[in-house]
């Protein structure tokens, strides 16, 4: 796992390639989009899901807690699957994720999915504002002030001598970054998309999670020409 | 001996009619064409064994006629009518669907309609269970003969699928899928109580893939439900007889054979035309093609893949010049287009149909008096059941035209006129049973009520593909329908299944049949969009396909030339294009590998100098050039080249294995270079051949080539591989882990294909040996991987390895080159490798140091 660094809004941040974001300058760590017990939430409906969705997450994040030692740990929206998540995680992973959350000072911010629940001991708010730079859950269009947001799982599509690849990425434009989800059952989202039309421009880069780094294609984010034509 | 044949009863036939015209009568409500074979009773040797069949009104009514039954006919109603059950294997159009109902008819003249289900005919085809209902009809309208018949497929109105629960028909005609559902309501026991036949049309259809898997459960069901129900199996010749039997067949099974009366005429297109070293689209050929239909009184062009099937079709109107009826008939087409052309063929209003696989099954071929297959055969079985649609009639031959595409197929044309006058069949392959199959059907037992393991267990190592399923394997399929079968539990209130005190098993909630119902079935399609012309719907295409398009770009589809203007709501939509040419669409359905007996056929051409002879200039150029500039791939040795090519070296190996074994190798021969420092990029294959390129040279392939590939590479290999994934994706489908469809929600193909990932990721990190792991696995081997087959080449050549180091590319590496198969699947093989190779790219055109 490595990272690469970049400016925004001022300041530099290092891009993980397990999708998380870290701020040396404040020594924060900015993950979003876990989804705990996404598994777990379709069993209700006889989908049996392998169950260990949250255990590999919480592994994941203990990982890049132990790479980067923050003081902070922002977590930015839709930590839990759904309102009803942290009743069914089991005592060995509330235990687990609990431990990561004693090392850190965290700070929740209230995502869509999971109703707003946070765990006992902890509050969440809509968004805050950190150094001048908003964090939220999901993108304000509406505000001209810099932004890290979550909640579309933004993947892009490369093509390269032939092949083709999908991966999760970080989009990040002149005044807004998208960070990827974190959990290990997040599907993606293109980043082409409608949804993300707020980012596109000639400057604006994206950086592509691979197994080992991050990756970097020519920068630019079109509007996906297709859709464009139609409008 | 004389024989007369005819499709069509009603009317008696007359020699004296032209002799390549259909015997085909109308009387009064519809065409009616039953495949009815049978023969003058003149034959003083005739026997009727049957005293039954004496008295039936149908062979009063034949004898009227001046007809009688066929031998065979009459020898598989008495196995049946013994209490045995038969296969009858049967040229094309050998009256195979009379034979397998005669015993049906006989058997219900005498007992008499019990108000009950009396025969089950099933086939793999909605639309042949629908023609066969037809065919059927005829005698018994005209013979008013006391019997019910009824058709019941996934398109039944439901309040005629209600009907026929509370009050079904004697003879029901049906699919794998409404027979699974019919067994999954709580009173099948009643409803198939006097079952009497169960009639598997297209048997041959059903021995390696999954639907096959799904219908041999059911049979066994059907077994333990209706013991005294005789099987009476309908197939094609195929080389292993012996194994069909073993398939469907309980103790005791019996076997007719109906010979080939003639022998099909199979020739190859001659073409005064270069033909191409590499390319698939027979550009070259299509005005002799043309003049071939126009000469002919309705032909059948078939082709591999649904881009050929597009571009023929395009081409031949280009060069329509007599205005013939042609149509295009390919999988992607919206169904009734389908239909519409299916229906136009049999009513005799086309001249010609372009076609993929989708026509391949025995549906009704009205007069088709030639069959033309553009690009080669592939497999020597598959080439003569095409070929024996054309000319239904026993008496005279088939006649075949072969157009080969390329160098390459050339050969293999040859090859297989070889190998059909030599009478050899390809092995026909015989699958063992997905495990996620049986945990589908598993869910559909306890569905139809309270069952024991033990009993269970016993009922399905009844079925042929599920013989050597060990128990400790059983009861992981019964763990996984239950609650998923996870070593970590959790949530008992959501289980499916649940013990009850007498220690049988049934659904823990009853409602939970109805996710069975909106579930059943073992075929699950890729991601395909809607193909949408303004308000219409022209057809669908793979999503796979749409997502390298944009905007602007041109590609052929149903005959025309569209323009991708976006995405729209899930729909792919386009405008009628102006510019004749089209960017070809690289989607490609149905490609089978080539047979290793056919692939052995044609290395034995490639060295055996003195058959060259027969071949036309061109070719015999061409394999001579290669010999000079390389070497010859014939059957004694493996020829591997050496080249560079466009800042590549290009490592190529003319192993012969078939598409799935070569993708396989290539797969490992990745892996082994890249951890030779090769610096490997990517493959292409074809079926006889596989590039790999690198950015340095290999300084030896011996190791590259070792058998040891395929245990130390291949393990590693197995685990990781976007292979898997894609099977993954259907495994998980086909066994319920995630649902087509839910009450009250659809999902779209994305979501399944993207969260399927996921979720084996996750799975192989902490169950590697979860039952649905192990289906995949045992999947895999058998077809996409090709393990066996792989395993066998690499043992075959080892020591046998010419190794040619060239300047550049030789003439047989050219379709390696040209044609890169644009691989879908997500490379994770070399994944960072690509996407550094990317930012090297980046960074020489941008001449920075590194981007930060």
């Amino acid at each position: 796992m490595s990272s690469k660094s970049t400016e925004f809004a001022g300041h530099a941040f290092d891009l993980h390639s397990s999708g998380a974001l870290f701020w040396p300058g404040q020594q924060c760590l900015v993950v979003g989009d876990l989804h705990l017990e996404k598994a777990s939430s379709y069993h209700a409906s006889g989908q049996f899901l392998p169950p260990y969705d949250t255990a590999q997450t919480i592994e994941r994040l203990a990982a890049v807690v132990d790479e980067f030692s923050p003081s902070r740990l922002l977590l930015l929206g839709d930590v839990f699957h759904d309102g009803r998540a942290w009743q069914r995680m089991s005592q060995d992973n509330k235990a687990r994720f609990e431990a990561i959350l004693a090392r850190v000072d965290s700070l929740w911010i209230e995502g869509n999915h999971d109703q707003s629940f946070v765990p006992p001991g902890h509050e969440a708010s809509l968004e805050v504002d950190i150094e001048g730079i908003i964090f939220r859950h999901i993108m304000d269009e509406d505000d001209p002030r810099p932004e890290i947001s979550a909640h579309y799982h933004p993947a892009a599509v490369i093509h390269h001598r032939g092949a083709r690849l999908r991966r999760p990425c970080f989009v990040r434009s002149a005044g807004r970054m998208i960070i990827p989800a974190f959990g290990v059952l997040t599907g993606g989202l293109d980043c082409r998309d409608e949804a993300l039309a707020a980012l596109r421009g000639r400057d604006t880069q994206l950086y592509l999670l691979g197994r080992e780094g991050v990756f970097v294609p020519p920068p630019g984010l079109a509007a996906d020409s297709r859709k464009a034509r139609r409008r | 001996m004389f024989v007369a044949w005819t499709r069509v009863v009603g009317m008696p036939v007359r020699d004296n009619r032209p002799v390549n015209r259909p015997h085909r009568v109308d009387i009064g409500v519809d065409r009616l064409y039953i495949e009815l074979m049978v023969e003058p009773s003149h034959d003083p040797q005739y026997r009727q064994p049957l005293p039954q069949l004496q008295s039936h009104p149908l062979t009063g009514w034949l004898q009227a006629r001046g007809w009688d039954w066929f031998d065979h006919q009459v020898e598989a109603a008495g196995h049946a009518l013994a209490g045995k059950d038969v296969i009858v294997f049967a040229p094309t159009g050998a009256g195979k669907t009379l034979a397998g109902f005669l015993p049906a008819f006989l058997d219900i003249a005498e007992r008499g309609s019990t108000g009950r289900l009396h025969t089950l005919y099933i086939s793999p085809l909605k639309a042949l269970a629908v023609d066969v209902h037809r065919n059927i009809a005829t005698p018994i309208e005209t013979l008013e003969l006391p019997v019910r018949f009824e058709t019941r497929t996934g398109d039944t109105p439901s309040s005629r699928r209600q009907r026929q629960k509370t009050n079904p028909p004697d003879f029901l005609m049906t699919t794998p899928e409404s027979l699974a559902l019919l067994l999954s309501y709580d009173d099948a026991g009643a409803y198939f109580s006097d079952l009497r036949y169960v009639i598997i049309d297209e048997l041959h259809a059903f021995f390696d893939n999954k639907r096959g898997d799904l219908l041999s459960l059911n049979l066994e069901r059907l077994a333990t439900l209706a013991p005294q129900a005789r099987r009476i199996g309908l197939s094609a010749t195929i080389d292993k007889p012996d194994a069909a039997r073993d398939w469907l067949c309980r103790e005791g099974g019996e076997m007719v054979r109906v010979p080939q009366a003639v022998a099909p005429v199979i020739d190859i297109l001659q073409t005064d035309n270069r033909i191409p070293w590499s390319g698939h689209m027979a550009r070259h050929a299509l005005d002799e093609v043309y003049a071939q239909i126009a000469a002919s009184r309705m032909s059948v062009v078939f082709v591999n893949t649904r881009a050929q099937a597009e571009f023929v079709f395009q081409r031949l109107w280009q060069l329509n010049e007599k205005n013939l009826r042609i149509a295009v008939h390919h999988g992607s087409l919206e169904r009734e287009l389908r239909r519409k052309v299916e229906a136009m063929m049999a009513a005799g209003g086309l001249d010609c149909v372009v076609a993929t696989s989708s026509l391949d099954l025995g549906l009704d071929w009205a007069d088709v008096d030639l069959v033309i297959q553009v690009g080669a055969p592939k497999g020597v079985s598959r080439l003569l059941q095409r070929v024996g649609r054309a000319n239904h009639r026993l008496d005279e031959p088939s006649r075949a035209i072969l157009v080969p595409t390329n160098r390459f197929e050339y050969l293999e044309c040859v090859a297989a006129q070889a190998e059909i006058a030599g009478n050899r069949l390809d092995g026909a392959a015989f699958r063992r049973g997905g495990f996620d199959v049986l945990a589908q059907h598993v869910f559909g037992v306890a569905c139809s009520g309270p069952f024991l393991a033990d009993d269970l267990f016993a009922e399905i190592t009844r079925a042929a593909p599920y013989a050597d399923v060990p128990r400790a394997q059983f009861d992981q399929v019964l763990a996984f329908v239950t609650n998923g079968g996870y070593a970590l539990q959790a949530y008992p209130q959501y289980n499916r299944l649940a013990t009850l005190k007498d220690g049988s098993i049934a659904l823990r909630e009853a409602r939970m049949a109805r996710q069975y119902r909106m579930n059943i079935g073992t075929i699950v399609e890729s991601p395909m969009m809607k193909v949408k012309l303004r308000n219409r719907t022209l057809g669908t295409i793979e999503e796979n396909f749409v997502v390298n398009l944009t905007a602007g770009d041109t590609f052929l589809f149903g005959g025309q030339v569209l323009t991708f203007e976006g995405i729209s709501n899930a729909a792919v939509l386009v405008s009628k294009s102006k510019g004749g040419e089209a960017q070809i669409p690289s989607y490609g359905g149905g490609r089978l590998p080539l047979s290793s007996n056919l692939s052995l056929a044609v290395r034995q051409l490639i060295g055996d100098r003195q058959s060259w002879q027969e071949l036309p200039d061109q070719i015999r150029d061409w394999l001579a050039l290669h010999d000079d500039r390389s070497a010859l791939p014939d059957e004694k040795t493996l020829l591997v080249e050496i080249f560079p090519h466009r800042g590549r070296h290009h490592t190529v190996v003319y192993s012969f294995a078939g598409r799935n074994a070569n993708q396989t190798l290539g797969f490992l021969m990745l892996r082994r270079m890249k951890r030779a420092g090769l610096r490997p990029l990517g493959f292409s294959m074809t079926d006889y051949a596989l590039a790999v390129w690198s950015l340095d040279p290999p300084d030896e392939v011996e190791s590259l080539l070792d058998p040891d590939i395929m245990t130390e590479e291949f393990e590693e290999w197995l685990q990781d591989t976007p292979l898997l994934k894609r099977l993954f994706r259907d495994a998980a489908i086909i066994s319920g882990l995630v649902e087509r469809r839910h009450p009250g929600q659809v999902k779209t193909g994305r979501q399944i294909l993207f969260s399927s990932d996921l979720i084996y990721d996750v799975l192989r990190k902490h169950e590697p040996d979860h039952i649905l792991l192990q289906a995949v696995r045992r999947d895999a081997m058998q077809g996409l991987i090709d393990a066996g087959r792989l395993a066998d080449t690499l043992q075959s050549i080892a020591g046998h390895i010419v190794c040619r180091r060239l300047d550049m590319i030789s003439p047989m590496a050219v379709p390696l080159i040209m044609q890169i198969v644009r691989e879908n699947t997500v490379r994770n093989e070399v994944g960072d490798d690509l996407l550094l190779d990317m930012e090297e790219d980046i960074i020489r055109a941008a001449n920075v140091e590194q981007i930060h």
